[in-house]
């Protein structure tokens, strides 16, 4: 019945929204950027009366439709490399940082009690350890009492961008973990739900649970998650603080259309995982590729304390202006 | 004149049916071939769901969520049919008419509740209890089942009772006056007078179950992986369709209209099996 | 006195059997109404979802509901009255009624994906259904 209604709604929406507001801009794409570009886009409107409808579908939609050219931008947390983008014709450039946090629910243990050492999380992840009270996983968490019951791992159902970034991560500390926007994961037990919240609601439901999600998600729903260990050894709370710190080490250049992962940066006080969203314009859309990077360019101006509240990180000065020369170069300011 | 037209058009809604069958099947092979192609009857058995890194390729197996969805039916249809059975012989012939009234208008309100409701009243309420007495995560293939079985009864216990109700008082009360107990006049009047409508609610839910998207995304876990406990999570062909649809491209778009196929023709095939077994013998 | 003790039996279990699934259904009725009701304020339903609301999604839902049944009704009925009035007792009545039961029980979501294919998959490249003017 639901997903007949999806559809249906989809479909209804698309041939209204086409034929009703044929001047408003349409995007859709990467679920893990939704919750700011919906306010991004609501200020916008609010400033200058223009409309803009972003659609949070998840990123491999947002590149089937841009490919398709069924939208005039899409958003993807997995930038393309440049041969892909000149294949599709395609721009891109990143719009905001932001980060994924490990969350959890074990009796008995608060927001940020927990500890992870890389070698702990590997291990969650891959299966070799199962229980709460191994070894790996105590020696970090002396002051907690882990119980002995197995680890449920909450992972997504579907493809998604939040699941390549982690999994990028998970890559860099074992590199015999494969990237992917979907893996077939190894864990003993594994929970997969759809989207942000159908992880969290996981992770909610199933006692002795651990989850990645993005952290707009924890801090909605008030949900623990784990302090982790970063590249230099040190445990890192999830804070906007130390996301910047992490942040500041992208090195994006408009050479190879800022294709660049974030993932475990240096610094002593960076946050391990952290991610940049892109956007993604069609090469022969002109006149409406200005009037997205319009609204981006605006977003970079006025929007940085939206980002911060929503709990992402704006992209420093420096990438905002080699953004902007992209667009000059590309005739798309 | 107009009769004329009237006539046509009424011809053509009937007969739009069978051109939707013909048509979804059609539309169905058609955009499996791919994957037809490529994995053909190896697809039943493949337990594997990857897609390349690029997203390309991949290797796609139906066996799991085949499996996945067959189970929870079956689950389902255990617990529901003897419960809905017994809530629509205690409608018709057990309770008083004031509770029969009261207790109808809950099943009927239940029996109209959206499907995704009851998926988070299992999540959130259910869950829980069967990880507690039973085990495993919460959500698996068992709870998925019972409430998969809680969702059809509203809907089978409703057509059920008003089939019982449609047996002549006639008939009911010449076999009382003639000694008969309660139970004797269940099975030897109502049962045979009825077992029609009683079937066909069954065959609908039987329908509604294997088909059953949103409430099962919720409870089955949605994971790729074959069930070796009763509570472990797995998933069911409209899950992994509902979760992967919007993001496949190609080979797996390919795949996912080949399991679709499958769910329709294994759906068409019980429901026409059981609907002629059960019922093209009774005269018209 | 067998038959009576049967008799009995039954008819205690077709009620426990009732009792069983009625309190599951009212447990759910009573967690929707008692969560449901502590949720619901005025400006749940004057508000879009952005705001708290749930307006844009009822109107969505009705607007799909209402435009569901201008196409189904029509067609539903002229079938029945077909069935009823022209093909009545012919084989071929017979089996469009047959044909329309199991039809009845087509899982939702492979009707979904078939509309998928027509129209959303089939206009992609073509691009040409979206910009039917309304």
């Amino acid at each position: 019945m639901t997903f007949k209604q999806l559809l249906t709604t989809a479909v209804i929406t698309s041939v209204t929204l086409t034929a009703l507001n044929a001047d408003e801009l349409k995007g859709r794409g990467a679920s893990f950027p939704g919750p700011l570009y919906k306010a991004w886009t609501s200020e916008y409107y609010a400033a200058t009366g223009k409309k803009i409808n972003y659609t949070p579908t998840g990123s491999g939609d947002g590149v089937k439709s841009i490919k398709k050219r069924m939208v005039d931008f899409a958003g993807s947390d997995k930038p393309l490399k440049s041969k892909k983008l000149k294949k599709a014709k395609l721009y891109m450039f990143p719009s905001v940082v932001g980060s994924i946090v490990l969350s959890y629910n074990i009796d008995g243990v608060k927001d940020g009690e927990l500890k992870l050492s890389r070698a702990a999380i590997d291990a969650i992840f891959t299966g070799k350890v199962t229980h709460w009270d191994d070894a790996i996983i105590s020696k970090e968490n002396a002051g907690l009492k882990l119980p002995h019951e197995p680890i449920t791992t909450c992972v997504r159902a579907d493809k998604s961008g939040t699941t390549f970034n982690f999994t990028y991560f998970l890559n860099k500390i074992n590199p015999n973990f494969k990237i992917s926007k979907k893996p077939t994961w190894k864990a003993a037990k594994v929970v997969a739900g759809k989207s942000n919240s159908g992880v969290s609601a996981n992770i909610q439901q199933i006692k002795n649970s651990i989850g990645y999600i993005e952290y707009s998600f924890k801090i909605k729903l008030g949900l623990p998650a784990a302090q982790i260990e970063n590249k230099e050894g040190k445990f890192i709370n999830p804070t906007v603080q130390s996301f910047q710190d992490g942040a500041k080490y992208a090195t994006w250049t408009a050479d190879n259309d800022f294709y660049a992962v974030i993932s475990d940066p240096e610094g002593a006080t960076s946050y391990p995982i952290v991610a940049a969203t892109f956007i993604l314009l069609p090469e022969e859309k002109n006149k409406e590729n200005k009037e997205v990077t319009a609204f981006i360019n605006w977003a970079f101006t006025s929007g940085d304390k939206a980002a911060s509240e929503l709990g992402y990180v704006p992209l420093p000065t420096s990438t905002k202006n080699e953004i902007r020369k992209y667009w000059e170069a590309k005739k798309i300011n | 004149m107009g009769g004329k037209l009237f006539r046509n058009f009424s011809f053509f809604s009937a007969t739009l049916s069978f051109f939707l069958l013909i048509g979804i099947f059609a539309i169905l092979f058609t955009y499996a071939q791919e994957a037809l192609a490529e994995f053909g009857f190896d697809f039943l058995l493949s337990e594997t769901w990857e897609a390349d890194e690029d997203d390309e390729g991949g290797i796609f197996g139906g066996y799991i969520p085949i499996i996945g969805t067959l189970l929870s039916t079956l689950i389902a249809m255990t617990i529901a049919v003897p419960l809905a059975m017994g809530i629509a012989i205690f409608l018709t012939e057990v309770a008083s008419v004031n509770i029969a009234k009261s207790v109808s208008v809950a099943i009927e309100l239940l029996a109209a509740i959206p499907s995704i409701i009851y998926g988070m009243w299992g999540l959130f309420y259910f869950a829980p209890i069967v990880q507690s007495t039973v085990g495993g995560n919460g959500v698996g293939l068992l709870t998925a089942g019972i409430v998969l079985a809680i969702m059809i009864i509203p809907f089978m216990a409703a057509i059920t009772r008003d089939a019982m109700n449609t047996t002549p008082h006639v008939l009911k009360e010449s076999a009382y006056t003639m000694g008969a107990t309660k139970f004797e006049v269940i099975k030897d009047v109502i049962l045979p007078y009825s077992k029609g409508g009683i079937i066909g609610s069954i065959i609908l839910a039987l329908g509604r179950a294997l088909g059953e998207t949103m409430a099962v995304a919720f409870l089955i876990g949605s994971v790729m992986s074959t069930v070796k406990h009763v509570t472990d999570p797995t998933t069911s062909i409209p899950v992994l369709l509902a979760n992967n649809f919007a993001e496949a491209e190609d080979l797996e778009m390919s795949s996912m209209y080949y399991l679709a196929l499958i769910l329709f023709v294994v759906s068409f095939a019980i429901i026409s099996t059981a609907k002629f077994y059960f019922l093209g013998r009774k005269p018209k | 006195m067998n038959r009576l003790i049967l008799n009995k039996v039954i008819l205690v279990l077709s009620t426990l059997s009732a009792i069983i699934g009625i309190s599951f259904l009212f447990w759910i009725l009573a967690t929707l109404s008692y969560k449901g009701i502590t949720s619901i304020t005025w400006s749940t339903f004057t508000n879009d979802l952005v705001n708290g609301g749930i307006r844009n999604l009822l109107v969505g839902q009705f607007t799909m509901a209402i435009l569901a049944s201008v196409i189904a009704v029509p067609i539903g009925m002229m079938a029945g009255i077909y069935l009823r009035e022209y093909g009545h007792g012919s084989k071929l009545a017979s089996v469009i009624r047959n044909l329309s039961d199991v039809m009845m029980s087509a899982p939702s979501i492979v009707i979904g994906v078939f509309v998928y294919a027509i129209l959303v998959a089939g206009t992609m490249a073509t691009q040409g259904l979206w910009h039917w003017p309304l």
